[in-house]
């Protein structure tokens, strides 16, 4: 660590940024010069705007998120995309996951079908136990993307997914349930997005 | 922050776990929302926070040290994971494990969570926290029970007997939990166990009849295997460690976890807070961090305004039972 004199006297608060950034935007000059970040000493946290600042809307939470659900080409082929999310706070590794189900309108999307993709990386559903060293971080969205030359009809359509993945938790721990396997489904109905160009 | 000669207060940046997750809060503002908690302390959980988990990023290593520069925070502790069942032999999960201590070490982190109850692989990593100065801590979480469960006092017998500084305790107020609360039966019902069997065993257990008991009763009631687990579960979950127990392994007390799920009336109904800071100002606990855990993180609720409510809480206790 810093020691805290030197952390002091290097500081430059937020709000000290702010005041330069505005004053830089006021005289044209958005480039800001070093001279204009004037360090402001604070008392400490309390100064800092983050606290009692509105939060921003929260984003979907759930396994079968609101939002993603889209028509797009996928190394070259066209189809539609779902996105999901995994619930836990921590992730989970991608060789966890024994199984995922799709149905739109009602309809079973055959899961040979399915390219799951994660962070650029696409896999075949019944390939990913075999995936070791691959984490799905909790921020991530995983997509299902399945190919249909016409594409997904636009307007709004039933959804529904699972997935079923062992517990990174031991048998009898609280996590992990009573069979130490776990699944998240959830059953949306979706309106397609526009395509993102 | 606190009063001299007892142990400071940090936050887990697990607490904002609800508005991290839902993109409400970045990490970077979820550090320096800590930095306005408690004492500065910070500790971050491995695999929600790095990206690049279990390796540590040169990316992430900027961005955590700049942050700790920037908001005056002081690396507390780094949870680190090891119960991945694709883990089979112990080469892996060592690997597994030294991956993550190189990273906390880097990080800035003196104490990372090692692996409880696994002697053989404490031991093979033992040189390599001497070296890379990150100690390792034994977390005593639900279901572990001081004083009472085998699988913890043979822990402690463990590590009093290595004795060595790079080994020490990590308690979690979880399991001085006492309380078999709503919480608990939601999860029980979640997965169909009767609403008879779920009040008979809070009735068993708040009448003190041990485990073995209620699961008699339980089984002659017909339960499932479901069942049978929530009973354990019940149990599990409600450990009610005496905190009078901590004075007796407090010199190996490295860390605490300041768990909470509910906040009720300015307490958390199911944990004995109270007695456990009286034991840990009496018991002169200066060494380490009360790292607060917040558990209950809602859309609804403000995890901020909770978690200050709580260290405020400690505080209060804190002044109450430290000598001036």
């Amino acid at each position: 660590m810093v020691p805290e004199q030197d952390v002091q006297k290097s500081r430059i608060s937020r709000r000290s940024l702010l005041k330069a950034t505005g004053v830089a935007l006021v005289t044209g000059a958005a480039s800001c010069t070093p001279a204009q970040q004037q360090p402001v000493q604070t008392s400490g946290g309390i100064a800092l705007p983050l606290v009692g600042a509105a939060k921003p809307a929260p984003k979907d939470r759930s396994f079968l998120d609101d939002g993603g659900f889209r028509n797009l080409t996928v190394d070259g082929k066209k189809g539609y995309q779902v996105q999901l999310r995994c619930t836990g706070y921590r992730g989970i590794p991608l060789w966890s996951v024994q199984s995922i189900t799709l149905k739109v309108d009602g309809k079973d999307v055959n899961p040979k079908d399915i390219v799951f993709i994660l962070d650029g990386g696409r896999y075949k559903v019944d390939e990913l136990r075999n995936q070791k060293g691959i984490q799905w971080w909790v921020l991530s969205y995983g997509r299902l993307f399945v190919p249909k030359a016409d594409g997904m009809s636009p307007g709004e359509h039933e959804v529904e997914a699972s997935m079923t993945y062992v517990s990174t938790y031991g048998r009898r721990s609280m996590a992990s349930g009573p069979t130490g396997m776990q699944t998240q489904q959830g059953k949306k109905r979706l309106t397609l997005e526009a395509d993102i160009l | 922050m606190s009063a001299a000669n007892t142990f400071r207060q940090g936050t887990s940046l697990y607490c904002f776990s609800s508005e991290y997750c839902r993109f409400q809060l970045s990490f970077e503002d979820c550090m320096q929302l800590a930095s306005t908690l408690g004492d500065r302390g910070v500790e971050i959980v491995g695999p929600m926070h790095i990206r690049s988990w279990p390796e540590v990023s040169n990316e992430f290593e900027r961005q955590f040290k700049s942050s700790c520069h920037r908001f005056s925070l002081t690396p507390t502790a780094f949870a680190a994971y090891g119960d991945d069942p694709v883990l089979k032999n112990f080469d892996e999960v060592f690997e597994f494990y030294l991956l993550q201590m190189k990273g906390a070490s880097r990080l800035g982190f003196p104490l990372m969570r090692g692996p409880s109850g696994d002697y053989e692989m404490i031991e093979k990593l033992l040189p390599y926290a001497e070296k890379l100065n990150v100690k390792m801590i034994f977390e005593i979480h639900a279901p572990m029970a001081l004083g009472k469960d085998p699988a913890t006092m043979e822990l402690v017998e463990f590590v009093k007997k290595k004795s060595s500084a790079f080994l020490g305790f990590n308690p979690d107020g979880g399991s001085f939990s006492n309380k078999i609360t709503d919480r608990l039966k939601r999860a029980a019902q979640r997965y169909g166990v009767s609403d008879t069997i779920i009040n008979r065993c809070v009735a068993l257990y708040d009448a003190k009849i041990p485990l073995p008991k209620a699961l008699e009763e339980a089984k002659k009631m017909g339960a499932d295997e479901t069942a049978i687990w929530a009973v354990n579960m019940f149990y599990g979950q409600a450990p009610a460690s005496d905190p009078e127990e901590l004075k007796k392994i407090m010199p190996y007390i490295l860390h605490f976890h300041g768990k909470f799920w509910t906040w009720e009336n300015g307490q958390e109904p199911s944990i004995p807070y109270e007695q456990i800071v009286r034991a840990r100002v009496e018991g002169g606990w200066t060494a380490g961090w009360l790292s607060t855990e917040f558990e209950g993180g809602r859309p609804e609720v403000d995890s901020y305004e909770v978690v200050k409510g709580f260290q405020e809480m400690v505080r209060g206790y804190i002044a109450k039972y430290a000598k001036a």
